[in-house]
């Protein structure tokens, strides 16, 4: 039974919120390092049925700079499944007088089809209102139902860096005898109340300060207060879910969503049995599939509906041979078992700027942003981004390393844990022999031998075009000007996973002439210079995500007749965040050693050491910067 | 210096190719195209566009009207993975008011050679998508399958258009290598276009004409027709077409490279734009033809000429505004600043008022670009001064090489004193006369006057920008630094140090500050006339910064400019086929005075340069000296004008690599 429209209307919450917007209301702690003030935020959401969602928000932000207009938030993302009763947004003045009222129709109504994404069927509305004084204070409305009730509201009661809250309130209800589950984070140090009651949840937070952001800090989520909910049995674009545990809710998943959807074409089974043949060896077969899977698909997105969420069949990636992550990992799962190898369906959070997001594996709910393969094999477990068509075989890098990810097999979910690289896995070794000739000019040919996330940071210039290539490494060496490279040549391992660069350079008006005093420095190839920003008073751990292991041998011929004068004295540095040495010598006769390695260990470190950290890098950027003087006795 | 405009419009030349013409029917693909693994003339190249044909003509339907069917073939390479984005093509459709245009008849196939066989799959329906972007466009999606490396693909579709006045740019070049173009247009007698060609690449326009019958279906209105049920009827028009045709060869890829204005300037390219039509029984109809007609046909638009002309709604507030005897220079600035100060810009460009027209702007105090400077023209015009609107298009919009409406996409006022035109834009609280955002500072504007007359303005800023630091420097003998700075920006640089400072809190733009010169810390920082327009704006401190010199033996190495030296050259590449743009005319200067620390001499000193570009164009000089324990820097580099043609590349690259170079050179001391 569909449950008329009316009834809705009288569900829905009352504004009982007393308004009073003017900006002098606003307590003196909420504006500082703050570029707005969200003055109330709530949101209340109702479950009615499985599949219907009752969710009502009101946002009331006062925006104190141009900076602050982001904080506004005056949209909504809706599709099919939803269904706008109000939409609706008032702006007021400084003083709390309102000056403008936005309808629905109003609103401006686009497709949300983001970057990277062929089509999909979410659209957005969202106000366009041009700030002609600040502060001003918009109040944002929405009353919507939806059938998609797997996507369980979280509530944040801080929107980010540089914006303050004044009041939030959640509440979450369920009227439908479902169990549901909750789990509240980083409550303790804040004003959040909280009753809890057999069907509903309620939170309410005030006065919580704006933060800083902070170089090198835990991601943000990790410390702000927040509350997630989730529903034992949900609905999702038309197909009914459970979710009690990570058991039910693979196997949810694996029945609804992946079985049957691994059939292939008798005629493709044939042309895997072939490719693998005479093959016993699982690990090679795997290179066999994989190979043929890079070779001959592509990326393209598509979301449509349930499409969203299942995988469009192996069958019709085989025909198109292209497909979204979905599609190409069930794809290469059914091509891998047609060869006899069974493989793993697995949702992890992915990212693109280096964080690591895990699943939260104590709550059960609809997670992650995208999926690749697990494939556990006697002797090793290995992972496969079927989206690439060039990552090696368990290459993770940066984008799915060291977090916890759900894997579905036919009997259960289960979370897992990917692959880690040890600070000293991410390796690169840098070989080099430089001449300088009379004129200044320094040339000569190196090889770097990268590993683990070195490898990834690099392993792609294969495969861009020479123009490409030379701006990577002007802009890799941009202190190195008047750089010419000679020669340019790559050796990509994919079984090792390790990359080797052979690169001949060189580098005019290298060497400084001071009254026939030849200055220049040693450490051409591989300064650091990266040292993180001043904070003054450092609230947050410093994280360091990911160490490394740099080692540099660099033999330097100097010009005929020419020999050390001023070199520098070893440094040999020992931290807790690694350390670093570097030293030069005469090996011989108008021939220089110069060697240099650099270790850099990952882990969290109490704020106070923030500014040791920034003293090490210090150091290490003067010391790579350091020259050195030869002369002809 | 003065560029003509015929270095960047290339006219459509007689110049002929030889063309062995290749069969390019659709779906007949030849094997050796698919075993083809690398691009003949461009073997970087990612993929290749081997054959466009688009094929452009007219039907009349009597429900419809006129409508433009546009036919299209597009054979496409694949080398490598790099080139799989070329899988997908992306068509803009058009929507205008209740018209749209609409995509049919897509067909596809993917050719590959497998075991040197030729294989094709065809494109199915779920390859293709019809999105609604907004409501002024959709956007139609193809996505071929089975594409891999040296795939082939062949793709056809048609779109049909009631908008039959408007010719979108019909494209030879691309950011890959173009081998064969075929474009023919029919167009009846009753529409003239005018053509315009640019890019520096030669194409050739070949003109024919041809006759015509359209038949055409219709239900009689007459009354006897009606009684003997004889409604349906049937006729035709005959009538001549004008056919162009375009056949080119071998088009160069085109990617975009730093300090560039924009690509499309620059790439190949064919615009057709409507000039008159002539129906017959039906009087002659004149669109545009030249940049007085078009200036005129602008000025025409209600949302534009009828606008200008409304006064009411502001007279009451400029009276009060004006009240009292002023010169004519302090009107001009008391309404300029007036209308900065209500307006706020929404970021729409346009050269038509917002939809609720500019007396509701007014009162809302937002605007889109032609509410704010329309209103501000009339405002002068109600105070007595001389005022005209200026038609611009903006750098993202491209140069408007050819006359056309859609040429121009933005407007500013301009106030004649005496003999001459003063530039303003008030949708910029930190522009100023003559200082303009930098996207309308787009070659020439079209100032429109009263009488529908226009002339041509030059919008590019002649007056140099000016950025000058004055330094007062301490060193110390473990190599650190500490002193005073005070830099003045002048024009296009204060609006943009300006709008910097607007645009983050103070903390945040002190922070970045101090990264930006790399650890350095400041004290004392203030800002002189960051509200006066009128005057540089100046910029002062204290600061200190460890390591700024180099220890090495006991001698101590810095460079003269300190953390003000230039590090690198913007221009790496080797060669460059279009112009460098530097948007405005600019001198940055340094005046450095260095103490050095006690118990030091100076040892050596770089030596004093001048490098000059040629015709007068540029200049950087290079002066020290030393007295006692100081030393004296004064360097200067000039950039006189804003547009540089690519001949010059070579030597603007030249003159920067000895820029930074000397930029680099370090004093020595040593120890007395």
């Amino acid at each position: 039974m569909r449950l008329p429209h009316v009834l809705l209307l009288f569900i829905s919450f009352q504004l009982s919120f007393s308004q009073n917007y003017s900006y002098q209301a606003i307590p003196q702690e909420l504006l500082q390092n703050a570029d707005a003030v969200v003055r109330n935020d709530e949101m209340r959401v109702v479950i009615l049925r499985q599949d219907l969602m009752e969710v009502s928000t009101r946002r009331v932000v006062t925006v104190l700079n141009g900076q602050g207009d982001r904080f506004v938030k005056a949209y909504m993302f809706y599709d099919n499944n939803d269904k706008i009763n109000t939409l609706e947004a008032r702006v007021f003045d400084k003083t709390g007088k309102e000056i403008k009222k936005i309808r629905q129709k109003d609103f401006f109504d686009q497709s949300a089809v983001s970057g990277g994404t062929l089509y999909s069927d979410t659209r957005i509305l969202y106000l366009r209102y041009t700030p002609t004084h600040y502060p001003y204070t918009v109040e944002f409305t929405r009353v919507y139902t939806t059938s998609n009730t797997a996507f369980s509201p979280s509530w944040n009661f801080l929107d980010g860096y540089r914006v303050s809250t004044q009041q939030s309130k959640f509440t979450y209800r369920v009227d439908c005898n479902i169990p549901f589950r909750f789990k509240d984070s980083n409550l303790e140090e804040y004003e959040i109340q909280k009753k809890i009651s057999e069907n509903q949840i309620q939170y309410s937070g005030s006065k919580l300060k704006a933060l800083e952001a902070e170089p090198m800090s835990p991601p943000f989520s990790d410390f702000v207060p927040n509350v997630r909910t989730s529903i034992s049995r949900f609905h999702l674009e038309g197909v009914d879910g459970v979710a009690t545990s990570w058991q039910d809710f693979g196997k949810w998943m694996h029945d609804k969503l992946l079985m049957g959807r691994d059939y292939l074409d008798p005629q493709t089974i044939k042309t895997m049995g072939a490719l693998v043949k005479d093959i016993e060896d699982p690990y090679e077969k795997i290179q066999k599939v994989y190979e043929y899977v890079q070779d001959n698909t592509r990326y393209i997105s598509v979301q449509l509906g349930i499409g969203g969420w299942m995988p469009i069949s192996a069958d019709e990636v085989d025909q198109v041979k292209y497909g979204d992550c979905k599609g190409l990992s069930n794809y290469t799962m059914a091509l891998l078992k047609a060869v006899g190898v069974e493989s793993y369906y697995t949702v992890l959070y992915a990212s693109n700027n280096g964080q690591k997001r895990s699943i939260d594996p104590d709550f059960v709910s609809l997670q992650g942003n995208h999926v690749f393969l697990n494939i556990p094999l006697e002797e090793k477990e290995l992972w496969l981004e079927c989206t690439s068509q060039v990552t090696p075989i368990n290459h993770l890098g940066t984008f799915s390393d060291d977090r916890k990810v759900l894997k579905i097999t036919p009997n259960g979910g289960e979370i897992v844990q990917t692959k880690t690289y040890g600070d000293e896995e991410n390796h690169q070794v840098i070989k080099a022999e430089f001449f300088v000739d009379n004129t200044g000019t320094i040339r000569g040919d190196m090889t770097i031998q990268s590993e683990g996330i070195q490898y990834d940071q690099k392993f792609r210039n294969t495969f861009k075009t020479k123009l490409e290539q030379e701006k990577f490494y002007k802009n890799h060496w941009d202190y190195l000007n008047n750089i010419s490279l000679r020669d340019i040549s790559f050796k990509n391992d994919k079984t090792a996973i390790q990359f080797q660069e052979n690169i001949a350079i060189e580098i005019e008006n290298y060497i400084a002439d001071s009254d026939g005093k030849l200055l220049f420095a040693p450490n051409i190839v591989n300064r650091n210079f990266e040292v993180p920003r001043k904070v003054k008073e450092r609230k947050r751990d410093l994280v360091i995500a990911r160490g490394y292991l740099d080692e540099d041998e660099i033999i330097i011929h100097l010009p005929e007749g020419y020999r050390a004068e001023t070199l520098f004295a070893p440094l040999s540095l020992e931290t807790k965040f690694g350390s670093f040495r570097a030293e030069i010598s005469e090996k011989r006769p108008g021939v220089l050693l110069y060697k240099r390695e650099i270790l850099v260990q990952s882990g969290y470190y109490p704020k106070e050491e923030y500014q040791a950290y920034r003293d090490f890098c210090k150091k290490i950027a003067q010391f790579d910067n350091s020259r050195i003087i030869v002369i002809k006795p | 210096m003065k560029i003509n405009v015929a270095l960047l419009l290339l006219l459509i030349t007689n110049y002929t190719v030889a063309l062995s013409e290749p069969d390019y029917k659709f779906g007949k693909v030849s094997e050796e195209e698919i075993a083809e693994t690398k691009h003949p003339l461009e073997p970087e190249a990612e993929a290749a566009i081997l054959y466009k044909k688009e094929r452009v003509y007219y039907d009349y339907n009597i429900d419809k009207g006129w409508y433009i069917t546009k036919e299209y073939h597009y054979r496409i390479k694949i080398y490598n993975k790099e080139g799989f984005n070329w899988a997908t093509l992306q068509v803009p459709l058009y929507v205008s008011g209740g018209d749209e245009e609409r995509i049919s008849s897509v067909r596809g196939y993917t050719f590959n050679l497998v075991d040197g066989k030729v294989e094709s799959e065809k494109l199915q329906k779920n390859g293709v998508f019809v999105e609604e972007v907004n409501k002024f466009r959709n956007k139609a999606s193809i996505t071929m399958p089975e594409v891999k490396e040296g795939s082939v693909l062949d793709i056809e579709y048609n779109v049909s258009s009631p908008l039959y006045w408007y010719l979108d740019d019909f494209l030879f070049q691309y950011d890959i290598p173009v081998n064969n173009v075929y474009l023919r247009l029919d167009i009846p007698q009753y529409f003239f276009f005018k053509r315009y060609g640019k890019g520096y690449y030669p194409i050739k326009l070949d003109e024919s004409k041809e006759r015509r019958s359209i038949k055409i279906n219709y239900r009689s209105n007459n009354e006897a027709d009606q009684l003997l049920g004889r409604t349906h009827k049937s006729g035709s028009i005959d009538f001549d077409e004008n056919v162009y045709e375009v056949k080119a060869t071998n088009l160069p890829s085109l990617r975009e490279e730093a300090f560039t204005n924009n690509i499309n300037n620059y790439r190949t390219a064919l615009k057709f734009e409507l000039a008159s039509t002539q129906f017959p029984n039906r009087p002659y109809k004149n669109y545009s033809l030249s940049w007085e007609d078009v200036a005129k046909s602008i000025y025409d638009y209600d949302d534009f000429g009828p606008e200008l002309s409304k006064t009411k709604y502001f007279e009451e507030d400029i009276s009060k505004l004006l009240q009292g005897e002023m010169a004519m220079n302090e009107k001009i600035m008391l309404i300029y600043n007036f209308v900065k100060s209500r307006m706020t810009w929404d970021g729409y460009s346009g050269v038509g008022c917002s939809k609720g027209g500019i007396k509701e702007s007014y009162s809302e105090g937002v605007g889109n670009v032609a509410d704010i400077n329309l209103m501000l023209t009339s405002m002068m015009r109600y105070a007595g001064i001389k005022a005209n609107p200026i038609l611009v298009s903006t750098r993202s919009h491209g140069i408007p090489l050819f006359p056309t409406t859609d040429g121009f996409n933005y407007v500013i006022c301009g106030v004649e004193v005496q003999d001459n035109v003063i530039l303003l834009d008030a949708t910029e609280r930190n522009a100023y006369p003559n200082i303009l955002p930098n996207r309308a500072l787009n070659w020439m504007g079209r100032l429109v006057r009263e009488d529908g007359s226009s002339s041509s303005i030059n919008l590019v800023p002649v007056d140099l920008s000016q950025e000058t630091h004055y330094l007062q420097v301490q060193i110390n003998q473990d190599g650190s630094v500490e002193g005073k700075s005070r830099t003045q920006y002048s024009n296009q640089f204060a609006m943009s140090v300006r709008n910097n400072i607007d645009t983050v809190d103070e903390t945040v733009y002190m922070e970045n500050l101090e990264t930006e010169y790399g650890e350095m810390d400041i004290t004392e920082y203030d800002l002189k006339n960051k509200r006066d327009y009128s005057k540089p704006l100046i910029e002062s401190c204290s600061f200190s910064r460890e390591n700024q010199c180099e220890i090495i033996g006991e001698d101590i190495y810095f460079k003269p400019m300190l953390f003000l030296a230039k590090t690198e050259n913007p221009f790496k590449m080797e060669k460059r086929i279009y112009p460098v743009d530097f948007t405005f005319p600019r001198q940055e200067k340094y005046i450095i005075g260095i103490n050095i620390p006690e118990g030091y001499k100076v040892q050596s000193l770089p030596e004093n340069v001048t490098v000059q570009l040629p015709d007068n164009l540029g200049k950087f000089s290079f002066n020290i000296m030393s007295n006692g324990n100081t030393v004296n820097v004064n360097v200067s580099s000039e950039i006189n004008s804003a547009f540089f043609p690519a001949n010059y590349y070579d030597v603007i690259k030249e003159y920067y690599k000895n820029l930074v170079e000397k930029q680099s050179e370090k004093v020595v001391l040593s120890k007395i």
